[in-house]
């Protein structure tokens, strides 16, 4: 017998997933477009006239960060726009408050599980090409999937809170432009660390997903990165849980 | 329609079988405003209660506090005995609600929608199969099963609404507004599905503007305005409590002048008077005058019409919450 409160979770999963399965293309293709053009242009493109010393070729050593840049989308745009619809266009999440036996921490864990599971379905789409054209990419699959666990709990409630905080449809593109191109130009995406003076550095390395790409570049076992990805998730899924519950409740 | 819950909700209930919503001392106020303020009421099991109230008058929030969406500032709200904050869940098991606002999800077809939200009510796989075909045939949407809700004429999601909250066949039923904007044909259609529910038992709460609906579908109702409950009883003791025995319309052959209507107020037996539509309402608390005033009126602006009936809930409304606009 599956306790009350994980069923709730589970259901809420159930849908965002049936929901997500429904429109499988649309949603990879909106998703890994970017990724796949960054690869293309800044990676083959542009990367064939670049030489990082130490560093097999320029494209493997963007690959983790465009791997890590992947979950950051899939997660944040979809759940900060699948969220505020459902608040504020569809009236979905005021009828879950109003009519279903379901608490709001146990709807955000529902939406946690979809993240990870749409985040491992983005690094996938994105790794099975990659392997099958690039054969000597290598990277640890342990640390791929921690990492991958820990970005899609922490930019999945980032989407959370901004879906249900914003009421204007577009701030949402205005907050995304804010949060996902700093992340994608700052975090050690296309250039290593060493580039930025260490005040500005070390503001850099504070943000999850920087660790997270440090970390798969990483020749040793990344345990501390992971560690702090972890900790990061932590935090932003209990700042979601707790906007979450405020802002359902009136 | 044919239930299939593998679970008894009334047998869950904590209340007697006859109290089986209890709100008391509600209120509710954002910022400084006191939108609901001091309301208490109770519903037995099996009644039909109407909220009636000019827009802003508290109907809706109070609607949102008894789900469990607003929180009220002060005072308890308990449905089959459960406290509606401290055991939401439980409380939740025994309503369902037809909201005022359509929500649909626009990637789902409604029978999605409604697997999905059978599930959420927490009924198994194959439960939620099989009552949602069940719903749709109850509301006569089999046809258009495999639409999304948005598809839907407004009579169509207004009996898709009402199908929804019935899903797992809770005895409490919250319907909100449920035929605003409805044409003729499609509002009668939805009163006949409430009559239905009022003859399987199920305890009722009915907000609406048409007062023939609450006058029609309601064992009692409840006038709520500026956040307070200013009378409640059956539609006939409300009918008779504010005093209009009778009300007279009289449609004259030229405008009555501020004169005309001081002369015609002054007979006994007339509590007010009103032009409206180029007519004139008289609220008669007794018959005693009728003549005289009718002899009057046509001696004054002469009468191309007239007609006399007992009065009207809404005649009762607009005599406790006044005539001028609210929004």
């Amino acid at each position: 017998m599956i306790p009350r409160a994980v069923s709730a979770s589970l259901v809420t999963f159930e849908r965002e997933i049936y929901d997500y399965r429904k429109n499988l293309f649309l949603f990879a293709l909106r998703n890994l477009v970017q990724p796949f053009f960054f690869v293309l242009v800044i990676g083959i493109g542009l990367g064939s006239m670049v030489s990082l010393p130490g560093r097999e070729s320029y494209l493997s050593f963007m690959m983790p960060g465009i791997l890590m840049m992947c979950v950051v989308q899939v997660c944040y745009q979809h759940f900060s726009s699948e969220i505020w619809m459902s608040k504020n266009h569809e009236g979905y999440l005021e009828l879950l408050t109003m009519t279903a036996p379901i608490k709001p921490h146990e709807a955000v864990a529902g939406y946690l599980l979809t993240g990870i599971v749409v985040a491992f379905f983005a690094v996938l789409c994105f790794l099975l090409p990659v392997w099958l054209f690039l054969p000597g990419f290598k990277i640890s699959l342990a640390a791929l999937i921690l990492f991958t666990i820990g970005l899609a709990l922490f930019f999945t409630s980032a989407g959370i809170v901004v879906g249900v905080t914003l009421l204007d449809p577009h701030n949402l593109s205005t907050v995304s432009i804010f949060v996902t191109m700093p992340l994608t130009y700052l975090c050690g995406v296309f250039f290593p660390l060493d580039m930025y003076p260490q005040p500005v550095r070390m503001l850099i390395e504070a943000i999850p997903l920087t660790q997270a790409i440090e970390g798969l570049r990483s020749e040793s076992f990344p345990l501390f990165e992971i560690a702090f990805v972890w900790a990061a998730a932590a935090l932003a899924v209990a700042v979601a849980v707790r906007i979450f519950e405020k802002n359902m409740r009136l | 329609m044919v239930m299939h819950i593998s679970y008894d909700i009334l047998s869950a209930s904590k209340m007697p079988s006859q109290e089986m919503i209890l709100v008391e001392n509600l209120s509710k106020s954002f910022s400084t405003h006191k939108v609901v303020d001091e309301v208490s009421f109770q519903v037995h099991s099996g009644e039909t209660l109407g909220l009636l109230g000019p827009n802003g008058a508290g109907k809706t929030t109070t609607i949102r506090m008894l789900t469990g969406l607003v929180r009220p500032s002060s005072g308890t709200i308990t449905v089959g005995g459960y406290d509606v904050l401290k055991n939401p869940i439980e409380a939740k098991r025994l309503f369902g609600i037809s909201p005022q606002e359509a929500s649909f999800h626009p990637h789902l077809s409604i029978a999605e929608d409604l697997y999905f939200y059978a599930r959420l009510r927490g009924l198994s796989r194959s439960e939620s199969r099989l009552q949602s075909r069940d719903t749709i045939a109850w509301a006569k949407l089999e046809e258009h099963s495999a639409k999304n809700g948005r598809q839907l004429s407004g009579g169509m999601q207004r009996r898709l609404l009402m199908a929804r909250a019935l899903i797992t066949d809770p005895p409490v039923l919250y319907l909100d507004e449920p035929t605003t904007g409805l044409d003729p044909q499609s509002r009668h259609a939805l009163w006949d599905y409430i009559s239905e529910l009022k003859g399987r038992k199920k305890t009722i709460i009915l907000t609406t503007h048409y007062m023939e609906e609450a006058e029609m579908l309601c064992d009692r109702v409840i006038i709520i305005d500026h956040g307070r409950i200013i009378a409640q009883g059956s539609p006939s003791l409300l009918r008779r409590s504010v005093g209009i025995d009778s009300v007279l319309t009289l449609k004259p052959r030229r405008p009555f002048s501020s004169a005309d209507l001081l002369v015609l107020k002054k007979f006994s037996g007339v509590m007010d008077l009103h032009s409206s539509n180029g007519g004139l309402l008289i609220h008669l608390k007794e018959k005693e005058s009728l003549d005289e005033i009718v002899v009057t009126a046509s001696r004054l602006a002469g009468i191309e019409e007239l007609n006399l009936k007992e009065p009207s809930l809404e005649d009762v409304f607009l005599q406790l919450t006044g005539r001028e606009l609210r929004e």
